[in-house]
């Protein structure tokens, strides 16, 4: 379809009919500035092509002359189909439609109305809409081929609706045909009802499914009455198992039981001996005892016999030795006084000679201590000397006051002061330089007193003084002179003072001057360092650590002790004085020999005495053990006969019942031996053989009451498995497993068929779709290569020729808001083209576009220029822009639409 | 003379898996079976009943198996049962045996044969038992009957296989095929084997008296043996006991297969009871008629009057196409186009479908990728046979 010609009125701002006539076949180009009409007339193509002339509603009404009940008319002139074709519709309070077809002589009315409406539909290919106006989506041919201004402007357009059977004719390609559609629908409803659209999972509620869930249902229990049988199976296995052992343990016990019973019997008759034995064994005892008694009766008596036999010849022994040592004992008695008489002797020798020893000691320790007096009573009276120097040394410190080393050096200080304060004050006084015409005496009074001094032409008087100066002259007068300084006034009032604190000091001490105060100073310290030699001199003659007290205590002390020595010597001190020294060394001697003979002599005497006492002490032993013999002899005697009274006295009858016991005892043994003979070697073991069956026999009946109750426990649990029929179960549930499996094997299979059906035929329509989409998408990428000069990028489409996304290179195809918006532009020219050059090849195609370039460069708007001259052969461009330069390249009709109406 | 019923193998209780359908009615049918022996036995004044085995599918039957079993022992009443237990129901812990129902109150002409011990049946008539105590023994079970002597009639019982080639496992109770006569026994009765087989003159299996498969050949019967005298060789009648029959049909389709439908159905009419018959029909042949309609018919037809079918096309060669999908094909390019694509799957899969071949291009071949999504889906060459199908009904639907 392409324009001839285009009249609206009453639409939006065109209220009166504006006309383009003569549109180029080719290009035309509808200029003008920004709202002067120029998308209301693309708009009134829109209203004429693609609505209901009786539309209604507010969108329609939006579309008359602001503020005016104008209604929108259209007349178009239009090629299709290869003929000629008036419209003429309008719309609102004057809703009208007419087709006419050029005869050759003039329009015939094709059809009207509704009819009308529908013919030229089918022309566009485009869809009518139930209410309102009709959708972009609904265009047909237009919403392939026009690119209106409006938001949807950047959106690539989707091959939908009837334009899809119009196009896949054009290309030639083979037909969907509704058949087909409705096919689809019918296979994509089973598929549905089975598997899920997404993830072609199975759908819960689908019969395969839930055939599945019953057979894993069915699995379960199967496997868990299996397993219950299995339990089964094995609880027979063990039971048969506890059986045998229960029957090989019976068995056991059997044997062991007889084998009990005859060691049993065994140990009864073994017991049988051992108590004859042990019977006969008392029996000996008893026999032994007496025969044994009897023995030791028999050989006690024997023994006193002899015992007092011997016991004669030993007294009869005793005696001789006894008078023996009687003679022995008196001669020892002799030597032993005489001997003691000896040491009497020298004892008193001894005593004497230590005494006069003792005597000569005395005497030379008080001659000792004569001397010793004598030199303590020398030292006592050096002491008393330095005393009493000493206490006069400090008497005459203590009489006058004395200055201490502090006070004289702040007295001299002051002094010291003073003197350089009235040196100050003197150069800050009076100086006068007198020079007399003649000799003069005259008088000066300063501050230090006065004074006659003598002055002549040569010899000049020179005077300085403090603050008054006064010199009188003979015959002249007098001359006073004062200072009026302030700070010399004060000077000399510090002066004044000082001085008195000065004069203060030394009146305390009791001297005139600074010098003598220091002479006073001097003395006190003179006198203090010979208190200190004193004071040593003192310690040395008392020794450390006494007093002049504790000596004289000490020669008292001593001089009462020689008195007492005198008193006991018998000598008066000057007796003892007069005296020699004695002689000690012959009276050591004397008493040393003496001593040495006194230990000799007590050895002898020791030993002596010690040889009496033995012979006195063996005597009485002598005395004793005849005496102990006497009485063992009678006790002997005693004994005997008492042991014999039972027997009357005799000996002889108690050797005759000795011998009968003996044979009786003899008998008892031979009893016992022979019973001990009879006894088994073993009779222990076979004991503890006894018993080790025994006690094997109880842990066998022990073990098989625990394997009984084994038995027990398991034939318990068959009885209860066997009445659950586990078989006739698994039975049922076999049975019903294969049912389930028959029922899910059939909707499987069918289930598969579907999936095969819908992944087949999909795959037939994608592949026949692609077969459409292909030569667009080549002819898209290559335009948008040409516009752009970019060889690597390509366009992908999807099947219903909606723009998939923009490839550059082999990376994924991207979105196209990814690039520039001149860009996206550029693609939307490039799909309108390649749409047109493919839908133009039977008939020229009408492409819109309405202000398409506004974001193109130049040199990319200079080659899609190129472009559209190119198309212009096959299409009828219509170009819309407020930028009609940018299109001067462009050979064809040109529409000023500020020149219209 | 003694006249005694020898049967075995009830197998009570029975698994019917393979025709789980109808199992519990299998089941059901060998109890009937049982009471229908019960009663020939008092009917005929039989001297005693011999079950030489598996009364007993398992030893784990529920309890209500093992009441209608000794209640249906008890019909035979006054004439003596006596049961061997058999290598599924031995004389193991957990036998059935060895519950309350047969250890207490059991009917008085109802005998456990428990041990080896010889049992006086009638005057001059002992059993030999041999009954099993495990599912399995290489040991035989007749090696230690020792017949009594003195002209009294010996009869053997036991479960087991003869040891015949090829016809017997090692563990499976063989037994000497001349058992009978190397103990000299008067008769050998003998349980295990399903068909009714007789060896020499004095050694019989009654067989099952209720077959348990579509297999099993020579089976429903029982043996009612008649002996004249000590020594004397024993007559045995096979009488037929079955409930249920089992019938194995193979059917040739040719041409027009409304023809193989008639035949089928005649057949089927021409039964005893058809609705106590489990039928397994095996169709094969090529049907070109294009409309198997004629199949769903049949076998509606059959399954409303059999007690169970078992229908197997699988060796039936049909045409995938219905003539509405070949028609719609033909005109519906894009149809066409996916049935040639499951053509080539099919191709791809190894078993072509050369009927479709005529509407699709042979030329199609599908992409590996697709083919690989294909077979990790786990689709094999039956789903797409399966897949044209449901497409047919599709174009039926649209």
């Amino acid at each position: 379809m392409f324009l001839h010609s285009l009249t609206v009125a009453g639409l939006r701002r065109f209220r009166n009919p504006v006309a383009l006539t003569g549109f180029d076949p080719g290009i035309n180009i509808i200029y003008g500035p920004n709202e002067c009409g120029k998308s209301t007339l693309i708009w009134g193509l829109i209203l004429a092509f693609l609505n209901r002339h009786n539309v209604s509603g507010e969108e329609i009404a939006r579309f008359r002359p602001w503020g005016t009940a104008l209604n929108p008319i259209i007349k178009v002139e239009f090629t299709a189909g290869g003929k000629r074709y008036r419209l003429d519709k309008g719309f609102l309070d004057e809703a009208r439609c007419t087709l006419s077809e050029w005869t050759g002589g003039g329009y015939q009315d094709l059809a009207r109305g509704k009819a009308a409406d529908e013919m030229v539909f089918q022309m566009m290919q485009a869809q009518m809409a139930g209410r309102g106006l009709t959708k972009s989506s609904q265009w047909g041919l237009a919403h392939l081929l026009w690119m209106p201004q409006d938001r949807e402007r950047l959106t690539a357009p989707a091959l939908t609706g009837n334009v899809q059977d119009y196009f896949r004719e054009s290309l030639g390609s083979t037909i969907f045909t509704p058949a087909d559609d409705r096919l689809l629908a019918v296979i994509d409803r089973k598929y549905s009802e089975i598997y899920t659209q997404k993830r072609g999972v199975l759908q819960a509620r689908s019969p395969v499914h839930q055939a599945r869930q019953r057979l894993e249902e069915i699995k379960e229990q199967l496997a868990t009455l299996r397993q219950a049988l299995e339990q089964v199976n094995q609880v027979v296995a063990e039971l048969e198992t506890q059986q045998a052992r229960h029957e090989a343990l019976q068995q056991e016990l059997a044997g062991l039981r007889a084998r009990e019973k005859g060691l049993k019997e065994q140990v009864e008759a073994i017991k049988t001996l051992q108590a004859g034995c042990r019977q006969a064994e008392a029996e000996l005892k008893t026999a032994t005892t007496i025969w044994e008694k009897l023995k030791t009766e028999w050989r006690r008596v024997n023994e006193l016999e002899e015992s007092i036999n011997l016991a004669n010849a030993e007294m009869n022994q005793e005696k001789d030795s006894l008078a023996s040592l009687g003679n022995a004992w008196q001669e020892a008695g002799q030597k032993l006084g005489a001997a003691e008489e000896r040491l009497a002797t020298l004892e008193n020798e001894l005593g004497r000679a230590r005494k006069a020893l003792q005597q000569s000691y005395d005497r030379q320790q008080a001659r000792e201590r004569l001397v010793r007096i004598g030199e303590l009573s020398r030292r006592l009276k050096k002491a008393r000397q330095v005393t009493a120097r000493i206490a006069a040394l400090e008497g005459e410190l203590a009489r006058q006051p004395l200055p201490g080393q502090e006070e004289v050096k702040t007295v001299t200080e002051t002094w010291n002061r003073i003197n350089s304060l009235e040196a100050e004050a003197r150069a800050m006084g009076l100086s006068i330089n007198f020079r007399a015409y003649r000799d003069l005496e005259l008088s000066v009074t300063t501050a230090a007193g006065r004074e006659k001094r003598r002055v002549g032409p040569d010899q000049p008087l020179l005077l300085d003084a403090t603050d008054r100066l006064a010199l009188e002259i003979p015959g002249a007068g007098l001359l006073e002179v004062r200072s009026g300084s302030r700070d010399l006034h004060k000077l000399l009032q510090e002066i004044a003072g000082l001085r008195q604190d000065l004069e203060h000091t030394l009146a305390a001490f009791g001297v005139a001057s600074v010098d003598e105060l220091q002479e006073r100073y001097n003395w006190s310290v003179r006198q203090r360092t010979e208190l200190k030699a004193l004071g040593d001199n003192l310690g040395q003659v008392l020794g450390p650590g006494n007093t002049l007290e504790a000596m004289e205590k000490q020669v008292l002390t001593e001089q009462t002790a020689l008195a007492e020595q005198c008193a006991a010597l018998g000598i008066t001190g000057e007796e003892l004085l007069a005296l020699p020294g004695p002689d000690i060394t012959p009276l050591k001697v004397q008493v040393k020999n003496l001593q040495e003979e006194e230990e000799k002599q007590k050895q002898v005497v020791t030993q002596l005495r010690q040889q009496f006492q033995d012979l006195e002490r063996r005597l009485a032993e002598e005395q004793k053990k005849l005496e102990t013999l006497q009485a063992r002899i009678r006790a002997a005697r005693e004994e005997r006969a008492r042991r014999l009274e039972a027997w009357g006295g005799s000996a002889a009858k108690l050797q005759a019942e000795l011998v009968a016991a003996e044979t009786a005892r003899s008998n008892k043994t031979l009893t016992l031996e022979e019973l001990k003979r009879r006894l088994p070697a073993n009779a222990a073991e076979i004991e503890q053989e006894a018993n080790r069956v025994e006690k094997k026999r109880e842990e066998l009946e022990r073990e098989i009451l625990v394997v009984r109750d084994k038995l027990t426990s398991l034939k318990t649990q068959l009885d209860l498995s066997s009445g659950q029929g586990l078989y006739s179960r698994l039975a049922g549930l076999e049975e019903e497993y294969e049912l389930a499996c028959a029922e899910y094997q059939h909707a499987a299979r069918y289930a598969r068929a579907i999936w095969l059906l819908h992944l087949i035929m999909h795959n037939r329509r994608d592949q026949m779709l692609n077969s459409l989409t292909g030569p667009v998408r080549q002819e898209v990428s290559d335009l948008f290569q040409q516009i752009t000069g970019r060889r690597e990028r390509s366009v992908e489409l999807n099947a219903d020729l909606s723009l998939a996304g923009l490839k550059v290179g082999v990376a994924d195809p991207q979105p196209l808001d990814v690039f520039s918006v001149g860009t996206q532009e550029q693609l939307m020219v490039a799909i309108r083209l390649a749409l047109g050059r493919f839908l133009g090849a039977g008939e020229r195609q009408l492409v819109v576009l309405d202000d398409a370039l506004v974001n193109t460069d130049a040199g990319r708007r200079s080659r899609i220029l190129d472009l559209l001259a190119a198309a212009a052969e096959k299409l009828q461009i219509i170009i819309l822009t407020c930028h009609p330069e940018n299109y001067s390249g462009l050979k064809g009709r040109l529409f000023n639409v500020e020149e219209l109406g | 003379m003694i006249r005694f019923l020898h049967t075995a193998d009830w197998q009570v209780g029975m698994k019917a898996r393979h025709v789980a359908p109808v199992a519990a009615r299998v089941r059901e049918a060998r109890l009937e079976t049982a009471r229908r022996l019960m009663e020939i036995a008092r009917e005929r004044r039989l001297d005693f009943i011999i079950i030489a085995g598996d009364v007993f599918e398992d030893t784990q039957v529920d309890n209500k198996l093992a009441h209608q079993v000794v209640q249906i022992l008890s019909l035979a009443a006054p004439v003596p049962v006596y049961i061997l237990p058999g290598n599924h129901d031995p004389l193991t812990p957990d036998a059935v045996y060895e519950r309350r129902v047969f250890r207490e109150g059991l009917a008085p002409n109802i005998h456990l044969l428990r041990t080896n011990q010889p049992v006086t049946v009638l005057p001059g008539v002992v059993l030999l038992p041999a009954p099993n105590r495990a599912k399995n023994s290489p040991e035989d079970p007749t090696e230690k009957m020792a017949p009594v002597p003195g002209g009294v009639i010996n009869i053997g019982v036991a479960h087991g296989s003869l040891r015949i080639e090829g016809r017997y496992q090692s563990d499976d109770f063989p037994i000497p095929p001349e058992a009978a006569e190397r103990r000299g026994l008067d008769y050998l009765a003998l349980g295990h084997w399903h068909s009714f087989f007789q060896y020499g003159d004095r050694t019989f299996y009654p067989g099952t008296p209720e077959p348990t498969g579509f297999e099993e050949r020579d089976s429903g019967t029982a043996a009612l043996v008649t002996i004249e005298g000590y020594g004397a060789p024993p007559r045995v009648e096979k009488i037929k006991t079955g409930t249920l029959g089992w019938e194995t049909w193979r059917q040739e389709v040719h041409g027009d297969p409304r023809e193989t439908v008639r035949a089928l159905k005649l057949r089927v009419e021409g039964l005893a009871s058809p609705g106590q018959t489990l039928l397994r029909l095996a169709l094969y042949g090529r049907d070109t008629s294009g409309d198997q309609s004629w199949l769903k018919e049949l076998r509606d037809w059959l399954e409303a009057r059999l007690l169970y079918l078992d229908l197997d096309t699988t060796r039936l060669a049909t045409q995938p196409l219905t003539p509405k999908l070949q028609n719609r094909a033909r005109s519906q390019p894009f149809l066409r186009a996916a049935i040639a694509d499951l053509a080539a799957l099919a191709r791809s899969l190894g078993q072509p479908l050369e009927d479709v071949e005529n509407v699709a291009d042979p030329g199609t071949s599908l992409d590996a990728d697709l083919i690989d999504r294909i077979l990790r889906a786990g689709i094999k060459p039956g789903d797409v046979r399966e897949a044209l199908g449901v497409l047919a009904e599709v174009v039926e639907e649209v």
